[in-house]
């Protein structure tokens, strides 16, 4: 039979995430949909012109 | 008596106490990504000025070692945490800005190859992740979360599958410490293995994204090894982050089959709820610069945004990964996880020297 590992430990990250998880985000617009957003309007600011050059 | 009636505050406010959370964290990631570019450069200038030949290190491998001193002597206090876990955020907006140094026809062709090699590796992963944890006497949930975290896209994958299985956070975090550990170890030992190994950058490139789990770690093992190699995994697991929906799909289906509950309802609702939306970005990105919608001062300024966000990602890899934590996690996951990660990368190995000739 299977049995879990529920006397082993585990990081607090992964709990954190676990939970964090489990409790569904607090924000009412996906992470993946923000960084998207903001890509966009990075692109559409340096497409206009308004952002000239981006150094490296 | 008076009662007291709790008024919410205005989602403005809420959201205006949420953005300055993430400030510290967000200045640290900032301060550690230039440390490693300063790193890099000032090597250079000493080594040019005094003529001298000195190893070309990488901001990448510069930012992440300074992330891990810092998040494994002085720890990382619980101020800056929000923060750091923005390297994510900065990730897939990177993501989708890189799309502009891919022609669209490149991205059919290599992800097209990778695609083929993703479908192989998710299938044959899956299968064995699975006989695996049943070998082990892990729980059916955590064996499922492990082979879905092993074989699509580590920590999301198995976020997105959480829910949909209904598993408890118990077996989640197990999953996740499995990934986690497991990922920062692939960051090292790949670009090791492809350098001793004699691979093009295409083909370690294609390795990385296919092998390392974790989307950040994949991009940071493409980095370290090239800048072209870079491109190439963070295309590969791009490919391998978009069949995410349909595993989770699978899955949903049959655990809700298997314990008798209600099933999935609108499927082409499920598929596009947990479709990563970066992959859309990325490919209208690679679109429009195909298009020549933008001139090349434009598309110089859109690449080096796109090194700007990994810039931080790297510095987060660095900064979230501590050993002490990483031993603090389940045996027999971490096995079943080492096990299978180890198979894996060489299956993927395999595949991806096997279509060598395709990729040139």
């Amino acid at each position: 039979m299977a049995h879990g590992p529920q006397h082993e430990l585990v990081s607090d990250e992964a709990r954190t995430l676990a939970h964090k998880a489990k409790q569904g985000s607090a924000w009412p617009i996906s992470l993946d949909a923000w960084a998207v957003a903001i890509a966009l309007a990075l692109t559409a600011l340096v497409w206009v012109g308004w952002i000239k050059r981006i150094p490296w | 008596m008076a009662t007291s009636v709790a008024i919410p505050a205005p989602f403005s406010d809420n959201l205006f106490k949420r953005l300055a959370r993430l400030i510290p964290g967000l200045f640290l990631l900032i301060a550690v990504g230039y440390a490693g570019k300063f790193v890099e450069q000032s090597i250079a200038r000493y080594g040019k000025a005094y003529h001298l030949t000195l190893p070309n290190i990488e901001y990448v491998l510069w930012a992440i070692l300074i992330g891990l001193v810092i998040s494994n002597t002085v720890g990382i206090p619980a101020a800056f945490r929000p923060g750091l876990a923005t390297y994510e955020f900065w990730l897939k907006a990177g993501i989708v800005l890189l799309g502009s140094r891919f022609i669209l026809g490149d991205v059919l062709k290599l992800g097209g190859v990778s695609l083929v090699l993703v479908v192989i590796e998710i299938s044959i992963s899956l299968l064995f992740m699975t006989a695996l944890g049943r070998a082990f006497g892990l729980t059916p949930k955590l064996t499922s979360l492990l082979a879905i975290g092993s074989s699509i896209c580590g920590v999301s994958a198995i976020i997105a599958a959480e829910g949909a299985i209904e598993a408890d956070e118990e077996d989640t975090s197990y999953a996740i410490a499995a990934v986690l550990a497991l990922g920062a170890v692939a960051l090292f030992t790949f670009p090791l293995i492809g350098h001793w190994l004699g691979m093009s950058d295409t083909s370690y490139g294609l390795w990385a994204g296919l092998g390392v789990d974790n989307t950040a770690e994949a991009t940071a093992a493409g980095a370290l090894y090239s800048d072209a190699a870079g491109k190439v995994a963070v295309l590969a697991k791009t490919a391998r982050n978009a069949m995410i929906g349909f595993v989770v799909l699978g899955y949903a289906i049959y655990w809700a089959r298997k314990q008798g509950t209600a099933g999935v309802g609108n499927k082409a609702a499920f598929l596009w709820r947990k479709f990563p939306k970066f992959v859309l970005g990325f490919l209208l990105i690679s679109a429009l610069a195909t298009a020549k919608f933008f001139d090349g001062g434009q598309l110089t300024s859109l690449a080096n945004l796109s090194r700007w966000a990994f810039l931080l990602t790297f510095a987060g890899v660095g900064l979230r990964t501590n050993i002490g934590e990483m031993r603090k996690q389940g045996l027999r996951p971490f096995l079943v996880g080492a096990i299978g990660e180890v198979a894996v990368a060489l299956l993927t190995l395999g595949l991806v020297l096997g279509a060598a000739r395709f990729l040139h």
